[in-house]
């Protein structure tokens, strides 16, 4: 299991990107259509700065964001975001199109295709992107 | 066990994507060139050859982790007029493959029920397949492992059942050194090295991180070793069972074959085969090409309508549409004009481009980000790097003209293409400019 530094973790840009996106993602009508039967764990690991959470998605919303992962890698309804510290905020900020990132090479997203392509289309309601 | 199950997921998958009916067709193309002898031997060179690269393909992915694979690769390191050029060649070789496959599919299946007309056969196949790409459906990893090995363990055990005699009779003859061995290893390697394309697509389907280290890197070559054991059997029995000049007279070699071995039954092997190659290679190949084209879109290289994909599924509408039309006119333009072969050994000669900037952009990366996260690096010395970044383009050049008959058609077919493509970069240059400029002018006012 990895484990996230408290201290780090209640300033961390990371976190205050996720909470932001969990707001929206939780008040999108769009995005509740899009993940009905959706659940899933979305891991957000900064490769550079070694933080790590994970995102709960269940019953059409973002449930908890927990430090670290207790989730087994190998685990079908775990989705694995790996970028710089950085890209990740930018990405849950709106700011950087995901799938231009995964392109760039700025990100790397382990996950089934189908789960892939959800995330992108989250971005699209989400941010317009 | 999940450890073996996942290899062995690669391997299949590496290993069926780079198996379809035009495979049988490359074989037919080498018999032109080669004898069967210097034949196999290119064959092994090409897979060889591929072994090589995957290794630095495997060091890309090690750093672009599930990226897509020749778009990132190539934009990373290229300038991005020359990148996108080679991404849309490599796009236009996967149109064109679509193309190949399903008129070939569409042969085979006209040896059965001969009323059939080809291209309504071809265009029904694209429309099965675009089909079940909007609907945003996928091969359960299970059902690609069983179809892969099906074919390929078929493929093995029915080129060695016809080339049994051969291997009892093996024994040297020094008229094999005769008819200049160079000239028609040189010929075929280029064209061979279209039995093992689309190995490398396993880097875009890393379970973990992890997978990045060992694994991916260790299926390439096995997918490759695989495939080079199963093309060479089938090679050696369709020398052994078949005249050379009833192997070179058609694109679809393996039905004489099967008709040969099993009698008027044989079509329905080939027909069986052929079905397997469909699923493994052809429908993972247009799933592949329409998400290429999606992701293009989407960064903003094609219009905006070509990026659209279905909420409910999540399947590249967009991109499906687009690959399955262009799919559709080159399939008509192979079917009227007979190009199948042309398209095959001009869309080898693409890709043996696209590989050797592949190894070009390891060097590159080496040099610009040397700290650079790697979890696998290529152990090919850096000469060897250079050899194969001058020898990959020159076979593809070879094959071009190997086969005197067609020199100018798969001369003026890769000029074509070639132009098409520089056509493109400009159209997506000035597009995406006029699209940002838009933006900004949307945003001011």
């Amino acid at each position: 299991m990895a484990t996230t530094d408290v201290s780090a973790v209640q300033t961390s840009s990371l976190l205050a990107s996720l909470y932001d996106f969990q707001n929206r993602f939780n008040n999108d009508a769009r995005v509740k259509k899009l993940i009905k039967g959706w659940n899933r764990y979305l891991k957000a690991e900064g490769t550079d700065s070694g933080e790590t959470y994970t995102c709960t998605i269940e019953d059409l919303a973002i449930t908890r964001i927990d430090p670290g992962c207790s989730i087994e890698e190998d685990d079908e309804n775990l989705i694995t975001l790996q970028a710089g510290q950085d890209v990740l905020v930018r990405i849950f900020t709106g700011k950087y199109n995901p799938a231009h990132a995964l392109i760039d090479g700025a990100l790397a997203v382990f996950s089934g295709e189908r789960d892939k392509v959800k995330l992108e289309a989250i971005a699209m309601i989400i941010w317009g992107l | 066990m999940k450890k073996a199950f996942e290899l062995g997921f690669y391997v299949t998958f590496g290993a069926g994507i780079a198996f379809g009916i035009s495979s049988f067709t490359i074989l037919s193309e080498l018999f032109k060139v080669a004898s069967s002898f210097w034949l196999i031997v290119s064959i092994v060179l090409a897979g060889i050859l591929c072994m090589l690269i995957s290794s630095s393909i495997a060091e890309l992915a090690s750093m672009y982790p599930s990226a897509p694979g020749v778009r990132t690769y190539l934009k990373v390191a290229l300038p991005p007029r020359l990148s996108l050029f080679l991404v849309y060649l490599y796009l236009i070789f996967m149109i064109m493959v679509a193309g190949i496959e399903s008129y070939l599919f569409a042969q085979v299946v006209r040896k059965l029920a001969p009323q059939l007309p080809a291209l309504a056969v071809v265009l029904g196949l694209l429309a099965l397949t675009v089909i079940v790409n909007l609907l945003g459906l996928e091969l359960p990893r299970g059902v690609q492992m069983f179809t892969t090995t099906t074919l390929i363990l078929g493929v093995l055990i029915l080129g060695g059942m016809g080339a049994a005699p051969a291997f009892r009779n093996l024994h040297w003859s020094s008229t094999v050194m005769a008819n200049q061995p160079l000239s028609q290893v040189g010929g075929a390697l280029g064209a061979a090295v279209y039995l093992f394309i689309g190995f490398e697509w396993v880097t875009m389907m890393g379970f973990s991180a992890k997978s990045y280290e060992h694994r991916i890197p260790l299926s390439m070559p096995l997918a490759i070793l695989t495939n080079i054991v199963a093309y060479s059997i089938f090679a050696l029995g369709l020398a052994t069972l078949l005249p050379v000049s009833r192997i070179t007279d058609s694109s679809i070699p393996q039905l004489p074959y099967f008709v040969q071995m099993f009698g008027p039954r044989g079509t329905y092997v080939a027909l069986g085969l052929s079905i397997l190659a469909i699923v493994s290679c052809f429908n993972a190949g247009v799933m592949g090409g329409s998400r290429l084209v999606h992701s293009l879109a989407r960064e903003g290289n094609f219009p905006k309508s070509w990026g659209v994909m279905s909420l409910r599924t999540g399947a590249p509408i967009g991109g499906v549409l687009v690959l399955g039309t262009l799919a559709a006119i080159v399939s008509i333009l192979i079917v009227e004009f007979e190009l199948q072969e042309v398209a095959a050994v001009v869309g080898s000669a693409i890709v043996c481009c696209v590989y050797a900037a592949f190894m070009w952009a390891i060097l590159h990366l080496r040099k610009t980000q040397p700290n650079a996260r790697r979890t696998f690096r290529s152990p090919l010395p850096v000469w060897l790097h250079w050899v194969l970044i001058v020898l990959m383009p020159l076979s593809g050049l070879w094959a071009l003209i190997a086969e005197p008959g067609k020199r100018l058609e798969m001369v003026a077919t890769a000029v074509g293409l070639i132009v098409i493509s520089a056509v493109g970069v400009e159209f997506s240059i000035r597009y995406s400019k006029n699209e940002a400029e838009m933006r900004l002018q949307a945003k001011a006012t």
